[in-house]
């Protein structure tokens, strides 16, 4: 057990299916009265309770409590105890490729003794730091272990230790132009996710964004920025100045200009291109949407302003990103290819009016086909079509033959 | 999707406007789902909603476009206007600045749309009457001055949400039915029914990519 840390061991261990709070009401630390006992006399206007105050106190005991651990005990003794010492030199980075590797993130995640491996496997590359960066990047195409996410995302925007070092300078309590439209876009971004409706969370998410201003006086408040910077936010909730860091360089290689006061030509050209790669996988489609005037300027700005943050709930953003960082800035653009594609079947019959639903309220998309179709357009339609006048500072080249997901 | 045969005479487009967190999205659901959202999420572009409505016995269908209120987004939402037929002007009652805008609201609203586009202005937000900040008078002054009809709505309670899209839609309604809206004018905002029959999901799934 000493190769976890707390977190992770904690993490395997609800993985075994504990929970504390179930395992705190049994041996009495904590009480619950039933709901209807907590009823209050009277409620004024929003939620002020009066009468009944004793039976909504919370009763907790003071004393230790020691969780028991013998579940977690167990799986570990059942695991191979040389799958979890493996070897970056030896063992390279495909080892245990095995049907596990290719079952989806969901079912993965889900694993205790798949995520035990691929933690030690992939903090090992992670603690090589540079020399292990080839390695790291080919093994995390397969999956990114949740607890490592906060680790293995700086490395693959290559973030260096000085990109931090600035950001407690910043100051992000003063009275800036955006405080009030932040006041009333941060209490409406991804509310349904219980971190992001906690009032810490608001307030640094607040903070995120208003130093990424003020490192970025080029840039400009657009709505949209706010679910960008959910995802940093969230991953670097202890670690701001490292979640500005990943902030900073995603925008940065993703989103080049995108929040220039004026970026209606980056937008343009971007909903250009895509529409003449949907016209080079499917003329079909393209064709049947352009008859009924329906452009990408209705449906695919919230997409690409940010990066799919605004539209996909944050489990599925997460697995998308970790496909998105290891691919160059045209990545999107076969997103937005792969889900025109899964909505194809209700979208070529479709009039404008069904069109127009179908986009407001995203059916829940299949991410692992979106994931799969993305990655297929990116290796067979040439790079040269992708290209964009305004796609800021080269990423490298990408070469077709490369693709790492060829084999 | 539903590909059953809704039996409306017209569809009519309507577009909200407004500065932004007035609350354009709220009264979109409100009216299309009856519901309250309070942490409705912001809007990028734009967003949609339709509902089937009755005016004089007649079936409508209305399209409705919920714009973004971000004052950058407009170089992007005035492409919204075009053939609206209905224009729904919100401001928020507890913030002035929200009603100051709305003369600019209304340039765009008048240039970008057609001379018999309906626009109606609604003040949101009717429920907090203790934050009132734009007395009722003075914005029904507004709307005569500008020959606007005028309504305060809240989309947190239901009050008056759907009074407004259905008197945008009688005004329209009458319009067509007066002779002043030509409905085989460009841009009306206004489509008599598509006689066009649709076999929708029963196409099978084809093969989408030739590469």
């Amino acid at each position: 057990m000493s190769l976890f840390t707390l977190r992770e061991l904690f993490f395997l261990w609800k993985l075994c299916g504990a929970n504390v709070e179930t395992i705190l009401l049994k041996n009495d630390v904590i009480r619950l009265s039933p709901p209807v006992m907590t009823l209050p006399n009277v409620i004024v206007e929003e939620l002020r309770l009066f009468g009944n105050e004793k039976g909504r106190h919370f009763y907790t005991s003071r004393a230790v409590f020691t969780l028991p651990d013998s579940n977690l005990v167990k799986k570990f003794e059942s695991i191979d105890a040389s799958l979890l010492l493996p070897s970056i030199e030896l063992d390279g980075p495909d080892v245990r490729e095995s049907n596990e590797t290719i079952q989806s993130s969901i079912v993965k995640e889900k694993n205790v003794s798949y995520q035990a491996f691929r933690m030690i496997f992939v903090k090992k590359l992670l603690n090589a730091g540079p020399f292990k960066q080839v390695e790291l990047r080919k093994t995390v195409q397969f999956d990114i272990p949740p607890m490592l996410r906060s680790r293995v995302w700086p490395s693959l925007l290559k973030i260096r230790p000085s990109d931090t070092l600035d950001y407690d300078k910043l100051d992000t309590e003063s009275e800036h132009v955006a405080d009030r439209q932040l006041a009333l876009d941060i209490p409406r971004c991804h509310q349904y996710d219980d971190l992001m409706c906690s009032p810490s969370a608001h307030d640094r998410l607040k903070r995120l964004v208003k130093a990424w201003l003020l490192t970025h006086p080029q840039y400009v408040y657009w709505q949209g920025c706010d679910s960008l910077a959910a995802p940093f936010m969230i991953l670097n909730f202890e670690n701001l100045a490292l979640g500005h860091a990943c902030m900073t360089a995603f925008i940065k290689k993703y989103l080049h200009n995108f929040f220039l006061k004026d970026n209606s030509a980056i937008i343009h050209e971007y909903l250009t291109v895509f529409a003449h790669l949907l016209a080079y996988v499917d003329a079909e489609l393209l064709t049947h949407l352009s008859e009924m005037d329906f452009i990408p300027e209705l449906y695919a700005i919230p997409w690409f302003l940010t990066c799919f943050a605004h539209v996909l709930p944050l489990h599925k953003l997460f697995h998308l990103w970790d496909v998105l960082l290891l691919h160059d800035s045209s990545f999107p653009i076969f997103v937005g290819l792969a889900i025109m594609r899964q909505l194809r079947p209700s979208l070529i019959t479709a009039t404008f009016n069904d069109a127009i639903l179908l986009f407001s309220d995203l059916p829940d998309l299949s991410l692992s086909r979106v994931v799969a179709d993305s990655l297929h357009f990116y290796s067979k339609v040439p790079p040269s079509c992708s290209f964009r006048e305004h796609k800021g500072p080269s990423d490298g080249k990408r070469i077709l033959k490369n693709y790492i997901f060829s084999k | 999707m539903t590909a059953a045969p809704y039996n409306y005479s017209y569809i009519f487009k309507y577009i909200i406007i407004g500065d932004m967190g007035v609350g354009k999205s709220c009264l979109l659901h409100q009216f299309t789902e009856k519901k309250f959202l309070s942490d409705c999420p912001h809007t990028i572009g734009v967003e949609f909603g339709t509902r089937i409505i009755e005016v004089s016995g007649q079936k409508i269908k209305l399209q409705i476009w919920d714009t973004a209120g971000q004052e950058r987004f407009r170089a992007v939402t005035r492409s919204y206007y075009r053939g609206a037929a209905g224009a729904l002007m919100v401001y928020d009652i507890t913030r002035r600045s929200t009603y100051n805008h709305l003369s600019s609201w209304l340039t765009d609203a008048r240039n970008l749309t057609n001379p018999n586009t309906v626009i109606f202005l609604i003040g949101n937000k009717s429920d907090l009457e203790g934050q009132r900040d734009v007395p009722y008078e003075e914005a029904k002054a507004f709307a005569d001055e500008n020959g606007l009809t005028f309504l305060e709505c809240s989309a947190k309670t239901g009050e008056n949400v759907e009074d407004s899209f259905l008197e945008t839609a009688r005004k329209i309604y009458q319009n067509i039915m007066d002779g002043s809206l030509d409905l085989n004018a460009a841009d009306t905002g206004v489509q008599p029914k598509q006689t066009l029959s649709r076999n929708s999901g029963q196409t099978p799934e084809k093969k989408d990519c030739n590469c």
